[in-house]
């Protein structure tokens, strides 16, 4: 059981999702950025709307990363903060930041390496490559999960720890739509010393790889970027209804 | 008897509930104003103030009157010695509960 000074500081840490305005933000631009993936993968290869909508996800992406906190600190600024106060965050130092960023470097790293090692290796190898990535978004599914349920633990939030059992859920989905293509590849597809220009057969079945994993991770994409949005606006109206049009005194 | 005193020596400024719950969320944030800290512990203006000068009077807070836009905004936030001695009143009262 949690004593009230600690259920007071998560309460403080909250603060930042008090408004809704993050899943807002947040799920807008996912379910946006999902659907645009989504449209890419419909689209016939080389087909100039494909190219358009390639850049278009591109440039969408782009802004977005860097346009979403600057939006999202500006809506605060004129919704939230005249209304129920203003609160500033500790940010960490560059030497922190540092300390965290390096070893997710080394370990992107090593990863590379081993893929690259993995591909010369041999077919058996390869085969293991090509099968995991597949799983990516699954992958990607169950990190976004782990993410909110911890959040959920720091700030005591439920449409957090909701967040991240929609995310594993989808990642179980996104697995199942992943099994049948499993059963397409064997190992003679990978045969060779893994130079020189793909076999037919294997460039198809890479094509179909290709187009699952885009479709899949615009598929995650869609759906947490609509729940969030819904329960953002769901917190957006409690939060409203809630405070007050205070003015600072 | 010094396990009694070790019980007796507790920090008196931060040993109210409402001091406490204020330190607690300026621990937890950088900086937090006067409104906020009004809705979370959801006392009146005259009282807050009055807890506040005296947190700021013992050093642990300090307090930043200033303007956001045309509006005016009393900043809190916790000194280094305020973070301090919130450490060792958390320790403490965690000390007292596990030995009772």
């Amino acid at each position: 059981m949690k004593d009230t000074l600690t259920q007071v500081q998560q309460h403080a840490r909250a603060y930042w999702f008090a408004d809704g305005l993050n899943e807002i933000v947040s799920g807008i631009f996912a379910a946006l950025y999902g659907g645009l993936i989504l449209l890419i993968t419909r689209a016939e290869s080389g087909a100039p709307p494909k190219d358009m909508l390639s850049t278009t996800a591109d440039i969408f992406l782009l802004v977005g990363v860097f346009l979403t906190p600057v939006l999202l600190r500006w809506m605060k600024e004129r919704g939230t903060y005249p209304r129920s106060g203003y609160v500033a965050y500790p940010e960490l130092k560059f030497a922190e930041r540092l300390r965290r960023v390096i070893p997710a470097m080394i370990i992107a790293f090593l990863l590379v390496v081993l893929v690259a090692t993995f591909i010369i290796a041999s077919a058996q190898t390869r085969l293991w490559v090509f099968a995991s990535m597949a799983w990516l978004p699954t992958a990607m599914g169950v990190l976004f999960g782990v993410i909110f349920i911890r959040s959920a633990r720091e700030t005591g939030l439920t449409r957090h720890f909701l967040l991240g059992s929609i995310s594993l859920a989808t990642a179980i989905w996104l697995g199942w739509r992943t099994l049948p293509f499993l059963s397409r590849i064997s190992l003679g597809m990978f045969a060779g010393d893994g130079f020189g220009p793909m076999p037919p057969e294997t460039a198809i079945v890479t094509q179909d790889l290709v187009t699952t994993v885009y479709s899949n991770a615009a598929w995650l994409l869609i759906v947490m970027g609509i729940a969030a949005f819904i329960l953002g606006a769901l917190t957006r109206t409690h939060y409203l209804r809630e405070i007050k049009n205070a003015r600072p005194e | 008897m010094p396990a009694l005193n070790e019980h007796t020596d507790i920090d008196r400024v931060l040993h109210e509930p409402a001091r406490a719950v204020i330190t607690a969320i300026l621990d937890t944030v950088e900086s937090a104003d006067f409104l906020y800290l009004q809705r979370e512990t959801g006392l009146t203006k005259g009282n807050l103030s009055s807890h506040l000068a005296k947190l700021e009077g013992a050093g642990y807070v300090a307090i930043q009157k200033t303007f956001r836009g045309k509006l005016p905004l009393t900043l809190c936030r916790l000194t280094a010695p305020g973070k301090q001695a919130f450490d060792q009143y958390r320790k403490r009262l965690a000390d007292f509960i596990a030995k009772t």
